[in-house]
């Protein structure tokens, strides 16, 4: 399994935003560059650094860390599930346990979400500080018709809110996308501008998964391949604990230009560590 | 309504002959034999079209080897009907012990085509000469037609109803043969199955209208028939409906009446289903035996046969504004937008509002890729405009919003899908079942074929 260390990246808003799910109002104002960063020792998570640890390159431009910080900003965690016709009966409980021991580690300012799709793309709980109210959902799903995963990863991405906290969107799908309208490099193209991490946990191959693959690569998330939806919850919880443990890097770009696309390069000084960051950003738009 | 999520194919029966009454069979099969062709004529005779009846039941129970011997004893008493003193009876069926198997037939490589006589005994073939005599009490031709036509709507009727049918065999000869299972693009299985529908056809085979222009009294003329024409294009139409392809329906439809916008259509349908993420991912990862194949080529080829096709509809109707919308579909795949958007835009004043949609949202994602957003953002509210329920064009709107900055715009749009009825059974997007939608007159073209029985 490819793990290394992920980043993502955001762009710091001038002004407030609204928190709803459905209705936020946004700045093109861009004061700062935030990059979440995971960093690992041969598959384990290196904990510790701080800002003098770090060096990123904008554009190749090395910049200046303002700030790093961890474990300490609240997690939105969007669940995106595929509940198409192929995920019934004992691997809907597989999903539905794996699903309900993640909220379970939830901390208490976490908040949570709910969406599934299957030809259809569905918000079964908006963002929530109420996990109870995300477990319900979940327990209440039916598998059915075929699977619009392309489809239900762009309504979750747009579904993150750009206010400050951490997004994790968790993609689960056992098929193939049979559904979706939009295609596939064009929600790449969007999840690049986005801040949310993505982790996908699939039950396909290389091939039926490439979708997934190139997502998670793009925002610096990853793709864990199980053999079976009886290994879900260790998949869950294995990522929920992996994000957690995640450096957000901050800086203020200096020295590149203020809009288009700009690509990251972020390492650890002087040691040997694994890092792997999410490959850029969008500015001015 | 929602989309079945499994696709099937069938392979035509075929391999390792066993020769046709290479022996005399023993006296007990002879009854056997007459009494199963007989039981036969009746079931043909008292089927009600379209009904689950005692004639579907029985039928329905038989074996590969049965109906086989069915399809050759019929074929004799069409053959006497014709030239009553004939006495000398050939069949013509796929064997494979040798040979390169036809191209797009989804047979082995194995297959072959050969001809083998068909030997009775003096006391089956007195027998077979009464048969001959109640099918057409006044010896002359035309008759025999009815019961090959009926018995085509028998066997159509007991694929329709769904009767669980006895198993098929790929090593026997017969009207069964190797069906592909998918669900979910993975394939769930490969089994021996009998199609009636292969059995309607080779029924079919030996139809020749009593007018027919054949000089050859014998030979069959089943393209001269308009009940037969009908009869593959509502076959063609069951079959897309319930993705269950059948690629040798498509192609001997195709050899019989070339010239056909509808069959034409249809079986342009097909391969455009056929360059489609559900069929190749199986195509990609098919475990079956080496020698079998399905006649499904990679996704580019396909998409060549199905604008082939739809080109060749449209040249003998261009008023099928279907075809017209699918081409643009298939040549948008194809990378040619500009070709695309003008085949699309004619598909605008469509009368069926379900074709306006498709042009709509094929428009939207045309100029999408061409870099015109405006456009694009037209195409896609006309398309939402049309079905308010479905999602699609609101995800395309979405789309263009976020790809031009305005996160706000695509936020709200999907806040729309979002909105829509939380309940799945209350969502629809005909893009959902666009693999299908065609063949949604199937229950008239089915309807047309019983007509007149």
């Amino acid at each position: 399994m490819r793990r290394l260390v992920m980043a993502s990246v955001t762009v710091l808003l001038g002004s407030a935003v609204a928190l709803s799910a459905q209705q936020a109002t946004f700045s093109a104002k861009r004061e700062a560059v935030r990059v979440d960063v995971l960093v690992t020792d041969r598959g384990k998570v290196v904990t510790g650094l701080d800002a003098g640890d770090f060096e990123i390159r904008d554009n190749g431009v090395l910049q200046t860390i303002d700030l790093v910080s961890f474990q300490q900003i609240p997690l939105n965690v969007f669940l995106a599930f595929d509940v198409s016709a192929s995920v019934s009966g004992e691997r809907l409980k597989h999903l539905q346990t794996a699903g309900h021991a993640l909220l379970d580690r939830l901390a208490k300012d976490d908040r949570s979400a709910l969406l599934t799709f299957s030809h259809a793309v569905l918000l079964r709980e908006g963002l929530t500080g109420a996990t109870a109210r995300v477990r319900q959902a979940l327990t209440d799903v039916q598998p059915l018709g075929d699977t619009a995963l392309v489809d239900g990863t762009y309504a979750a991405i747009m579904l993150g809110p750009s206010d400050g906290g951490r997004n994790l969107l968790l993609v689960f799908s056992d098929g193939l996308d049979t559904a979706s309208w939009l295609r596939p490099e064009r929600v790449l193209d969007s999840a690049k501008r986005s801040d949310m991490v993505v982790y996908g946990v699939s039950s396909r191959g290389p091939e039926d998964s490439k979708f997934l693959e190139d997502l998670t690569e793009v925002t610096g998330g990853d793709t864990l391949k199980i053999e079976s939806t009886r290994d879900l919850s260790a998949a869950f919880l294995k990522i929920l604990d992996e994000f957690r443990q995640r450096y957000l890097i901050s800086y203020s770009p200096t020295g590149v230009a203020p809009d288009g696309w700009h690509r990251l390069d972020v390492r650890v000084k002087g040691r040997r560590l694994t890092v792997k960051s999410r490959t850029g950003y969008q500015a001015g738009t | 309504m929602m989309m079945a999520t499994r696709l099937v194919l069938v392979m035509v029966g075929l391999l390792h002959a066993a020769g046709v009454g290479r022996q005399l069979p023993p006296p007990k099969e002879i009854s056997l034999r007459i009494t199963m062709l007989e039981a036969w004529l009746s079931a043909v005779e008292r089927h009600r079209p379209g009904a689950l009846d005692d004639s579907v039941r029985l039928i329905s129970s038989w074996s590969q080897e049965q109906l086989r011997l069915i399809w050759i004893d019929v074929r004799t008493i069409v053959s006497l009907v014709r030239v009553p003193d004939v006495s000398l009876f050939y069949i013509t069926e796929e064997s494979g012990v040798s040979g390169p198997g036809q191209e797009g037939q989804q047979v082995s490589s194995l297959a072959t085509t050969r001809s083998r006589q068909v030997l009775y005994s003096i006391g089956e073939l007195r027998h077979l000469r009464q048969l001959a005599k109640t099918v057409s009490p006044s010896g002359q031709p035309g008759p025999e037609n009815d019961v090959l036509k009926r018995g085509a709507l028998l066997h159509a009727d007991i694929a329709v109803v769904g009767l669980k049918a006895g198993s098929g065999s790929p090593d026997r000869l017969g009207p069964g043969g190797l069906t592909l299972f998918m669900n979910d693009g993975q394939q769930i299985g490969l089994q021996n199955t009998i199609s009636h529908w292969n059995l309607g056809r080779r029924l079919l085979d030996a139809v020749r209208p009593v007018d027919s222009k054949n000089s050859l009294q014998t030979r069959p003329d089943p393209a001269a028939d308009d009940f037969v024409r009908r009869w593959y294009i509502a076959g063609a139409a069951y079959m897309t409906r319930i993705r269950n392809i059948e690629l040798s329906h498509f192609t001997r439809a195709l050899q019989l009446f070339p010239n056909d916008p509808g069959l034409l259509f249809f079986a342009a349908s097909a391969h455009e289903s056929f360059a489609g993420v559900r069929t190749q991912s199986v195509m990609r990862s098919l475990k079956a035996r080496r020698d079998v194949t399905f006649g499904v080529k990679d996704e580019g080829a396909e998409l060549r046969l199905a604008e082939q096709l739809y080109k060749r509809a449209l040249d003998r109707n261009p008023k099928l504004v279907e075809a017209r919308i699918r081409l643009g579909r298939v040549l948008g795949l194809r990378g040619r937008h500009d070709e695309a958007i003008e085949q699309l835009k004619q598909g605008l004043t469509a009368g069926e509002p379900l074709l306006r949609y498709y042009a709509n949202l094929f428009l939207g994602g045309e100029f999408e890729a061409l870099g015109n957003g405006a456009e694009a953002r037209r195409s896609y509210e006309r398309a939402a405009a049309i079905e308010p329920l479905a999602q699609s064009p609101l995800f395309g709107l979405s789309r263009l919003a976020e790809q031009a900055g305005d996160r706000a715009a695509a936020r709200e749009a999907i806040a729309r899908v979002l909105q829509l009825s939380p309940n799945d059974y209350e969502r629809t997007d005909p893009w959902w079942v666009y693999e299908m939608a065609q063949s949604r007159d199937v229950d008239l073209l089915l309807a047309d074929i019983r007509r007149g029985f």
